[in-house]
């Protein structure tokens, strides 16, 4: 799974200098809640699906207005999923922000987003 | 399981969730907000919620390891009496719709974030609440309180208020778009209400502050909500319009809620409903032409048969740059109708959370004689008249009840139908009093704006 996630991402990630087999439990664990949670609407490569058209990690996304990864949590914990902000709790939110950064090139692939530090995780 | 079962049944999950809706447990947002700042619910389950009252005031935080993020409420609407389409989404319930004037509690609502409250952002108090007017074609810019404002001469206007995504549905349902060409929040019909707004025209504005020779934008702005919710304007289509559009501060009589932008916001009769912005701070009036996100790739019209308007190069770009610009802004919403029925939901992304139909299903209606009730609405010019037709026959005139107070504001309609058992379609097409008619089927664009195609109302009549 994780093999496919990132052949399939590599053209897509600012820096893709992790190799597969280096990714923490939580970046792996934000993959799979995003395929389940978040891919219908953003596409599975995060560039587009059916519910929003704009990319939101990569080259082409506009996540550069929550400046770090504490705004996009603020965002995510009030507006994500888009239907239902319940669905998920707060730890699966900050698994899939860890696995956008990721895949953004804010953050490296073998770390975990701490809460406490995320404002300092700028995203550019 | 092996690597494509498991995405396989992910993706089943996921698009049973979008289909059917999620929310059989959920209650009335109000409860949702105390959610956010409750203990997070341990694993992937539905926040199984009791019903809880009201409150005032957002839920503390439990746990201390939660985050730094502040609780705050997301929509403060009964669920029951509007639609959930989502997070910072609430549709009116069209079908249900009776009224000339669109009780508050009925209305649309729709955020790009979550409301802000005065305890975020102090400035939304109406005493701390301050307009900036200003910008490089103003000639005595000023800042005024909520205070100030209320002094200065106000009116009122009737008009309805539409997003710009109101009728999306019908890009899926009936002009054959997949979820990947037009893609957005499932609104059906009900984004859009009418509203007796009273606010400070521009007018009164433009003569206080004084404007210079060559202005050519007026940007409204939030300061408070996220940060890119700004409209430009046109100058001339503000001049054009500057004694109906202004500073608003009351809806149907009472001082504006929260959700629909406390203590002021703009209101811009006609145009889609971001260019009212809500929770207003600024007004900047200047001789450059100005982009940003909602006249660049949002709030625009994307698709093959829409040019992209060029800039300039002494353009100034608010967050924004040229490779943004899509496509040309959404002014003025076009003509619709609708009647009091829910569209059927089959082809959509999504089926809204409380929908009354599941994904396919067909309204009931009882056979026999009956008026079908509905409402039409033509911003620019005004409703000339409503046509309607029962599967495909001659198109017949319906009767507009009383008042048709012409542009910014919608009519009632009804006709009668002696309905016959069996499934049945109905349209409405409304004409303009520049006789511009709803159309069969609009062009893509891929933002799903402004969808004024002649709907079609299935039902089955039993």
């Amino acid at each position: 799974m994780r093999l496919t996630i990132a052949c399939a991402l590599a053209g897509l990630m600012v820096s893709a200098t992790a190799t597969l087999a280096e990714e923490s439990n939580q970046v792996a664990r934000g993959g799979t809640l995003y395929k389940e949670y978040c891919s219908l609407c953003h596409g599975v490569d995060g560039q587009r699906g059916e519910g929003f058209q704009t990319p939101i990690w990569g080259s082409k996304a506009h996540i550069k207005k929550f400046e770090h990864a504490l705004g996009l949590f603020e965002y995510m914990l009030f507006l994500m999923p888009f239907d239902n902000p319940n669905k998920i709790n707060e730890q699966q939110k900050w698994d899939i922000i860890a696995y956008m950064m990721a895949n953004h090139g804010a953050m490296e692939r073998t770390k975990t987003l701490e809460p406490s530090t995320a404002n300092s995780v700028p995203i550019k | 399981m092996s690597e494509e079962k498991h995405r396989a049944r992910d993706e089943a999950l996921v698009r049973k969730v979008l289909k059917d809706g999620t929310n059989i447990d959920r209650r009335s947002l109000f409860v949702s907000a105390a959610a956010f700042g409750a203990a997070a619910v341990a694993g992937p389950a539905l926040a199984q919620q009791p019903a809880a009252p009201a409150s005032t005031a957002p839920a503390a935080p439990a746990t201390p390891a939660a985050t730094a993020a502040p609780a705050r409420r997301a929509i403060l609407k009964d669920d029951s009496r509007v639609l959930n389409i989502g997070a910072t989404v609430r549709s009116g319930i069209y079908w249900n719709y009776k009224t000339f004037m669109t009780p508050v509690e009925e209305f649309y609502v729709r955020n790009h974030y979550p409301t802000p409250t005065v305890e975020q952002k102090p400035v939304l108090s109406k005493e701390n609440w301050k307009l900036k007017i200003h910008g490089a074609s103003v000639e005595k810019p000023i800042e005024i309180s909520y205070n100030d404002l209320l002094k200065m001469k106000s009116r009122t206007i009737i008009a309805t208020m539409e997003c710009h995504g109101n009728g999306r549905t019908l890009f899926w349902e009936q002009g054959g778009f997949t979820g990947q060409e037009v893609a957005g929040g499932n609104w059906v019909l009900g984004a859009v209400g009418q509203a007796e707004w009273q606010f400070v025209p521009m007018s009164e504005i433009f003569a206080k502050v004084g404007i210079k020779p060559g202005a050519r934008t007026v940007l409204f702005w939030s300061g408070v909500d996220g940060n890119d919710m700004g409209r430009p304007m046109p100058f001339a289509d503000v001049v054009a319009q500057q004694n109906d559009m202004g500073i608003c501060f009351a809806m149907n009589g009472n001082p504006l809620t929260e959700d629909h932008g406390a203590p002021v916001r703009a209101v811009v009769p006609g145009w889609g409903g971001t260019a009212s912005i809500k929770w207003l701070t600024e007004i900047r009036v200047t001789d450059k032409r100005v982009w940003c996100r909602l006249n660049t790739k949002g709030e625009v019209y994307i698709g093959p048969t829409y040019k992209a308007p060029e800039n300039a190069a002494d353009d100034e770009f608010i967050g924004v740059t040229a490779a943004d610009i899509k496509g040309p802004m959404v002014t003025w919403m076009p003509p619709k109708s609708f009647i009091t029925v829910p569209l059927v939901l089959d082809k959509s992304p999504s089926v809204p959370a409380n929908y009354p139909l599941k994904r396919g299903e067909v309204p009931k209606l009882t056979a026999g004689q009956q008026m079908m009730r509905g409402y039409a609405w033509a911003p620019q010019h005004g409703v000339k008249k409503v046509d309607y037709r029962i599967d495909g026959g001659k198109w017949q005139t319906a009767k507009i009840l009383p008042p048709n107070l012409g542009k910014y504001t919608w009519v009632r309609f009804e006709f009668p139908w002696n309905a016959s058992a069996g499934k049945h379609v109905i349209e409405t097409r409304t004409t303009d009093n520049k006789n511009v008619s709803q159309p069969e089927k609009i062009p893509l664009n891929s933002l799903g704006m402004a969808n004024w195609s002649i709907p079609k109302f299935q039902v089955e009549v039993v």
